[in-house]
């Protein structure tokens, strides 16, 4: 059989399956299974190694670490001083509320890697308060909605070290790569408000004058998460810990500080673990079913054929990469930025190589592009989260509230091909040695 | 046999919660590590393979779990438009698509154990465990989820055969 015709039946039958709503990850391995079966003839029998192999990893192993670190921190209910205290810092600015979620948003970011449970956090912690405050509802639910996507990109994060086991990358060199970019973008977020009231003064009332003491007062309020974030990550960093080790010590930590604020109770430590286990385990059938489809590709010949092809095509480097972006911005309204990664990669990984970009500033590249999927319809993740959260806002709402935030993001995407040191300056300060 | 959906839905509850204690469980261990290693320079060496193990069984013993929850992603939007009963009807060959799959694999987690255990399959780790119970898991979650889709499936009949609409199944 031709190469053309059984591309054809995977990948028509892989988006017929999706289209009718299979699970991701069933369709994925529905498919991979009948091309092993059909053009590899092989058994499944690789498939329940690979399922092994795939998850006996301790680079993994940081996954449902960080995800139980971060569910304890929004099931306790220990963010809501944080938003107040950004608050109080950031009390001067134009549409102060919503710049204060960002930063909120971008430090929680840091302890969290799940940018659906930081959209839950805030949406109900802080929505509520804006209301209050008469802030216009769709510049609240963009802000909320959009500085959510923080965490993905501000380490420690879930698609970073999906990536980073995947294609055999440091995930502490690609949360360091992540820093500088998630720090741009809380900043150009924030531009983002202010233009906005000022331009319209109706979407947020008059800011109140909060005093050099409040200010001072509120940054011992945060001291508490910005130690626990400096020690995760300073022990990344400085290479005395792996990221599964420093996932372990954080989680331990934000259980003691939850005990500290007295918010802790069994049912969110449960709460935790049970998001815990349910992130897991769809990452685990979805990288499984995903290897396993690539696996298939690989053997028919499609990728290389993709990847010779794309490589072939009359147009430069930076047009091709422009096209793989295009790509990722038109599949990231109908996939999960996980699902899109590891179902892409096996085609985009030989060019991006062959295109001579570094692997780390594309796993950080790839993780701001996504980020725009995860609040676009019909398909973004946050828009839902925020909906079930706040259900009295239709999902159209909710995206014209972050309709804005795209263009500061896509501008970081330019700045970053423009830029690259912008990524990989402080992996190279950090990991010089 | 709605008893037997009962208590099939139970067991995925229990792989849940035992998946769900693995993760505390698997946090002291590295932190364990971690103080053995910095504070009293005497490694365990045992942390990363077993945390590793312990990553594989919360994995797997909590898809069932995690399907009963709703947690594996899917794209909705085009059933979400169709009407009631074709979209019954399409989740219903879904999930039986899906149950030959998880067939298929059951199958094949069943094949990799026995020749774990034929063959006394060890780790190339100086532990040298024997991989038929890290290993193990992995075919008890796929039976699992090949069991509660059994139990979906039969539902979404169900369901069909009383006007219903299958897509609010597990809402």
């Amino acid at each position: 059989m031709s190469l053309e015709v059984m591309s054809l039946i995977l990948l028509g039958g892989l988006v017929f399956l999706l289209a009718f709503g299979i699970e991701i990850a069933s369709a994925m391995g529905i498919m991979a299974g009948l091309g092993l079966l059909l053009f590899v003839h092989q058994p499944l029998d690789y498939f329940a190694r690979c399922a092994f192999e795939m998850m006996n990893s301790f680079t993994f192993t940081a996954i449902p670490l960080f995800v139980f670190m971060g569910a304890i921190y929004a099931n306790t209910g220990t963010m809501g001083p944080l938003f107040r205290g950004a608050e109080k810092i950031f009390g001067n600015l134009p549409g102060s509320l919503a710049s204060s979620v960002i930063v909120a948003n971008a430090i929680f970011g840091a302890i969290s890697g799940s940018s659906l449970a930081a959209t839950a956090t805030f949406g109900k912690i802080c929505f509520p308060e804006m209301e209050k405050a008469g802030y216009n509802p769709r510049l609240s639910l963009g802000a909320i909605a959009i500085s959510g996507t923080l965490s993905v990109l501000i380490p420690p994060s879930l698609i970073m070290i999906v990536y980073g086991g995947w294609e055999d990358v440091s995930v502490a060199r690609l949360f360091a790569g992540g820093i500088i970019p998630g720090l741009i973008l809380t900043i150009l977020f924030m531009i983002t408000v202010t233009i906005l009231v000022i331009r319209n003064p109706s979407l947020a009332p008059t800011t109140s004058k909060t005093t050099l003491r409040e200010k001072l007062k509120a940054i011992l309020d945060l001291l508490p998460f910005l130690g626990i974030i400096a020690l995760v990550l300073g022990t990344i960093f400085g290479g005395i810990m792996t990221p599964t080790e420093a996932a372990s010590l954080g989680a331990l930590l934000s259980i003691v500080f939850a005990l500290i604020y007295r918010q802790m109770s069994i049912q969110a430590l449960k709460d935790s673990m049970w998001t815990a286990v349910t992130i897991t385990s769809m990452i685990a059938f979805v990288l499984f079913t995903a290897r396993m489809l690539g696996q298939v590709f690989q053997y028919i010949g499609l990728t290389e054929a993709f990847s010779q092809f794309m490589i072939g095509l009359p147009v430069g480097k930076y047009a091709l990469f422009a096209i793989i972006c295009l790509m990722y911005l038109v599949l990231g309204c109908f996939f999960d930025a996980l699902s899109m990664l590891v179902l892409t990669l096996p085609f985009v990984a030989p060019i991006i190589k062959n295109l001579g970009f570094d692997f780390i500033w594309f796993g950080v590249t790839y993780v701001v592009l996504a980020e725009i999927g995860l609040v676009t319809p019909p398909f973004g993740l946050n828009l839902f989260v925020l909906k079930g959260v706040l259900p009295q806002y239709e999902i159209t709402t909710i995206f014209r509230g972050t309709l804005p935030f795209l263009i500061p993001t896509a501008i970081l995407v330019v700045l970053l091909v423009i830029f690259p040191d912008l990524v990989l300056w402080l992996p190279r300060v950090l990991y010089a040695r | 046999m709605r008893r037997i959906g009962y208590i099939i839905e139970r067991i995925a509850d229990i792989g849940g919660y035992v998946s769900g204690w693995l993760v505390p469980l698997m946090m002291i261990l590295v932190a364990v590590e971690v103080f053995m290693r910095y504070i009293l320079l005497q490694p365990l060496m045992v942390a990363d393979e077993f945390s590793a193990y312990m990553l594989v069984a919360l994995s797997y013993l909590g898809l069932a779990y995690t399907w009963k929850q709703g947690g594996h992603v899917r794209i909705n939007l085009l059933v979400s438009r169709l009407p009631a009963r074709t979209a019954s009807w399409i989740r219903l060959i879904g999930l039986i698509g899906t149950f030959i799959f998880l067939l298929g694999l059951s199958q094949a987690g069943y094949k990799m154990i026995i020749y774990a255990l034929k063959i006394n399959l060890r780790s190339p780790t100086w532990l040298i465990v024997p991989l038929f119970w890290p290993q193990l898991p992995v075919f008890i979650g796929f039976i699992l989820l090949t069991l509660l889709l059994l139990v979906e499936i039969a539902r979404a009949i169900a369901k069909i055969q009383a006007g219903e609409n299958v897509e609010e199944m597990n809402k």
